[in-house]
């Protein structure tokens, strides 16, 4: 797989990754990663339009959740807390699939690089939170402006 | 003061567009009401802490009668989240007399026969004639995502649209 960072475990599976949103936005996220660091398995997007049926939406979530699952669980990214997405995504929080909301590109990288080697998908559902967080910078104070 | 704004929305709090509903109208409680939500063990977690510190409660139809009709109730400013029409209609019934009623989304529900009279709002025949029986209650209902949205009786847009 092209844009793996380098690791001990290149024929471990991955844990299976969905993105889903409000519109294009996880499309569009999906896009910018790709450009960045290549094309990726095992990462499917769910987008919501304006006029979606939420039950149908859940089982298309349901279904992209089992579609990229190969044995090492799933990790949701979901755009916005208390958004429609997240909260359909809340129904497929178990065991072996985690949900985090507020996706954005540094938190989608940084998921991206490390979820081969990620023990679990809690374990890289705490590395997507810092790196969200860690990715907002005012760039003056960096600058010394 | 009691009710002072139902919004008819079966996406219930969607983060911040409920967020400046609430802001704009002064609430300082927030109601969701539908029977089934009431008793979602999933939903009744996640959506008080969608609100954003907004007192915020799920109630069955019921319960949200009980509430808003006792001393307490009364001495709040209550914002209604009714996920259906049907769900307003019963509490109009049950005697609250919110001051304003508007229609958020209504995304459609599969297997029912419905038209799309905005982006957002799915209409069945059987809401049409709920949308009605409300406004035939002595309320204007208006159409509006975000409270700065300029208002027009939603009854004529279904009209517009055959329903």
């Amino acid at each position: 797989m092209s844009g793996r960072a380098e690791t001990g475990r290149e024929d471990a599976p991955p844990v299976g990754l969905v993105l889903t949103s409000h519109g294009l936005l996880a499309g569009g996220v999906r896009d910018a990663a790709e450009m960045i660091i290549g094309p990726q398995d095992g990462l499917a997007v769910v987008a919501m339009g304006p006029a979606e049926d939420l039950d149908a939406f859940r089982a298309k979530l349901e279904e992209a959740v089992h579609a990229v699952d190969r044995g090492r669980g799933v990790l949701v990214l979901a755009d916005l807390f208390g958004g429609s997405p997240g909260n359909t995504a809340a129904y497929v929080l178990g065991p072996t699939v985690e949900v985090v909301t507020g996706v954005n590109l540094p938190m989608l990288l940084e998921v991206l690089i490390n979820r081969v080697d990620a023990e679990t998908p809690a374990g890289l559902a705490a590395i997507a939170c810092t790196a969200a967080r860690d990715g907002v910078m005012r760039l003056a104070d960096m600058l010394g402006g | 003061m009691t009710v002072i704004h139902m919004r008819i929305d079966n996406r219930l709090i969607h983060g911040q567009v409920t967020v400046s509903w609430v802001h704009n109208m002064g609430a300082n409680h927030m109601i969701v009401t539908n029977d089934k939500v009431a008793v979602d063990p999933i939903q009744t977690i996640m959506l008080p802490q969608a609100a954003r510190g907004i007192r915020t409660s799920v109630l069955s139809i019921n319960d949200t009668l009980l509430h808003c009709l006792s001393p307490d109730g009364e001495k709040e400013a209550i914002m209604i989240l009714a996920k259906f029409p049907g769900d307003a209609l019963a509490l109009l019934e049950g005697g609250l007399k919110p001051r304003e009623i508007n229609v958020g989304n209504q995304a459609p529900i599969g297997g029912t026969t419905f038209k799309m009279v905005t982006n957002s709002v799915s209409v069945t025949a059987r809401d049409a004639e709920l949308y009605r029986a409300i406004a035939a209650k002595g309320y204007t209902l208006t159409c509006k995502m975000m409270p700065s949205d300029s208002a027009g009786d939603f009854l004529q847009t279904l009209a517009k649209k055959g329903l």
